[in-house]
């Protein structure tokens, strides 16, 4: 009983006394929280920014856009106006005569005479083959036979066409500014196409990317503990499916799988550098030159910023392709959906549910959204739908947007788990020539 | 001229009136001198918290850093219902826990289960000043330290240490039982230490 009395008092004094000390804190403790939170409110602001550009700017381009469209294309209005008679090889007589002003409602008159399909089929078939009658024209890059063949009546007979631009060699020189490396790496990567025609109508291509990971550690002094800085080395696979929905319409869908062999612990840093590279696909080269900026805080945020400037000398693939220099450049900033924090306290949970601000813009095919998984063997998910005008011979427009899901731990070894859900909007221009 | 200074000063004033709760209002709109004005608040007596538990005074300062950095991020959540000064000592308390799980201290420690020998104690920690306990405490080794603080000072009870630090309930309460023996052994050395100081001058 005096025993446990004198534990009783041992402890009230030891509380008694810790609860009266304190001591005053360094200059340094002040400055890094400060500056954390004006990083916080700067983050803030970048994302509400360039949220607030894409509504005032993309938003009424595509809208425009599309209005614009809608006024220059005939078929849909043929198709509400019900009209008269023609013959579709009238219409693209005359449509390769006056391009693309060229239109006349008789296409939907004569496809609806000579087959049995529903009202809907028919008009889709005939918007399609319009469209694509129109693309090739445009591009002047089909000779004349593929455009009458373009243009016959539809048959309604399937056909396939599988195209692969096979192996990708691709060499590239990078160099890392922060922290201070560079490092040359060759890589094999293959990629298959997969293209389905209906009667020389692209309906829809699958894609397909395998390719080593393989970057090396790195460390940095962004913390005092001094973390290592460790990207991955692995092995990344996946495809997505595109589908040419019309001339101007795609939408894709697809899978990544990514197995790293390498813990990911990303401190605090910010990372810009730039790639060059040179690729050959059956004979066709690729120069790219990209520079990205990077700034990591994988705590809460992670944002991205990309350009990319690329000569393609021609792929037997896209032909409208061909000798082009293409400009684009993006940006993604994103929060993570959830954050849990590993140690949970019964006394007092910090569990957080937070939501996320994410969004990120960029260009074309490269897309404004990084495909790089930073977990091992994980699943990333996305899909995305994209407009695509031609802004005259030369230049080319484009606005979409993606959804990416990550399913698991971003960040493994870290002390917050979380899914993550990206949600992307894209827009780029072309210049082709 | 006159105005202006005026109109400072009462600026001044309202905000260094403010009580907790007024405080966490302007911090959750971004006042970036309100921030201010609670991180000195708090600041000392954090530092002394997370002294407890830390190795040295620049672990100390780093997770107090830390600590601040999740309280201010997390403010939005804190609802009022018990004292602003026990919701950040929590935070903090956290911060230091989740400090020595990285530096993987505690848990090995604890699981090495060095038998420590038992000394009778006595009531000499009245008799000695703060600044000695402390700097006694900072003596135990990282164990001993995270389950004296969370027992004896925080109050947690050897449950709760045992699910916060990842180890069992008669393993939190045994390794109490030692860690206050060791203290008080060592607090009996330094006492005794002093006095013979004291009669040698």
């Amino acid at each position: 009983m005096k025993e446990l009395n004198n534990e009783k008092e041992f402890e009230r004094l030891l509380k008694r006394k810790a609860e009266g000390f304190d001591l005053k804190p360094s200059d340094r403790v002040w400055s890094g929280v400060a500056s954390s939170l004006q990083k916080r409110r700067r983050r803030g602001i970048v994302g509400w920014t360039v949220a607030a550009l894409f509504i005032v700017v993309v938003g009424p381009a595509t809208y425009f856009i599309m209005q614009n469209e809608k006024a220059t294309n005939p078929v849909s209005v043929a198709n509400e106006q019900k009209p008269e008679s023609s013959s579709l090889n009238e219409r693209n007589s005359d449509d390769r005569s006056a391009g693309q002003q060229a239109h006349t409602p008789s296409a939907y008159e004569n496809v609806s005479a000579n087959n049995g399909l529903t009202e809907q089929k028919k008009n889709a078939l005939v918007q399609r083959q319009i469209d694509y009658a129109e693309a090739k024209s445009e591009n002047a890059l089909l000779s004349e036979s593929m455009q009458q063949e373009a243009i016959e009546p539809l048959s309604y007979r399937p056909s396939a066409l599988i195209a692969t631009d096979g192996n990708r060699e691709r060499v590239t020189v990078e160099k890392k500014f922060t922290p201070s490396s560079a490092s040359v790496s060759t890589e094999q990567m293959m990629t298959p196409h997969f293209t389905v025609e209906l009667e020389g109508m692209p309906l829809a291509t699958y894609s397909w990317n395998s390719q080593p990971l393989n970057l090396s550690p790195t460390n940095t002094q962004s913390k005092p503990s001094g973390d290592a800085y460790w990207l991955m080395q692995g092995f990344s696979s996946g495809g997505n499916f595109l589908f040419h929905l019309s001339k101007n319409y795609f939408a894709g869908a697809g899978l990544h799988y990514t197995s790293t062999h390498t813990r990911i612990g990303l401190p605090e840093q910010t990372v810009v550098w730039y790639d060059t590279s040179y690729t050959t696909i059956n004979g066709t080269s690729y120069m790219t030159i990209d520079t990205s900026y990077y700034a990591y805080e994988p705590q809460e945020n992670f944002s991205q910023g990309w350009f990319d400037i690329s000569f393609i000398t021609g792929t037997d693939l896209f032909p409208a392709a061909k000798n082009h220099l293409r400009i684009a450049g993006g940006a993604a900033y994103s929060r993570l959906l959830q954050v849990k924090s590993e140690m949970e306290s019964p006394a007092e949970s910090l569990n957080q549910d937070a939501s996320v601000i994410s969004g990120s813009f960029g260009g074309l095919s490269t897309g404004g959204i990084p495909q790089v998984v930073f977990r091992k063997n994980q699943l990333q998910l996305f899909s995305e739908i994209a407009y695509v005008r031609e802004l005259g011979p030369h230049f080319a427009f484009s606005a979409g947007g993606q959804i990416h899901y990550y399913p698991s731990n971003l960040f493994e070894g870290n002390e917050l788990s979380h899914h993550m859900l990206w949600l992307g909007l894209k827009t780029g221009v072309q210049y082709s020539f | 001229m006159r105005n202006v200074y005026l109109s400072k000063c009462k600026t001044v004033r309202i905000i260094s009136i403010l009580s907790d709760q007024e405080l966490v209002q302007q911090c959750r709109k971004g006042d970036a001198r309100a921030q201010k004005q609670l991180y000195d608040r708090f600041a000392g007596r954090m530092l002394g918290v997370c002294y407890r538990y830390a190795g040295n005074m620049h672990e100390a300062e780093d997770i107090l850093q830390e600590g601040f950095i999740r309280a201010f991020e997390r403010l939005k959540d804190f609802r009022g219902d018990g004292s602003l000064e026990g919701w950040i000592r929590r935070i903090m308390v956290t911060s230091a826990l989740n400090f020595l799980k990285r530096e993987r201290r505690v848990r090995e420690q604890l699981e090495m289960d060095a038998a420590e020998e038992e000394v009778s104690s006595g009531d000499l920690i009245s008799h000695i000043h703060t600044d000695e306990l402390m700097a006694i405490i900072q003596e135990l080794s990282p164990g001993y330290r995270a389950v004296l603080n969370l027992f004896a000072i925080e109050g947690y009870s050897h449950r709760e240490i045992g699910e916060m630090l990842g180890i069992s309930e008669s393993t939190s309460r045994s390794q109490y039982t030692r860690a206050r023996h060791l203290l008080q052994k060592m607090i009996g050395e330094h006492y005794s230490y002093g006095l013979k100081h004291e009669r040698a001058e």
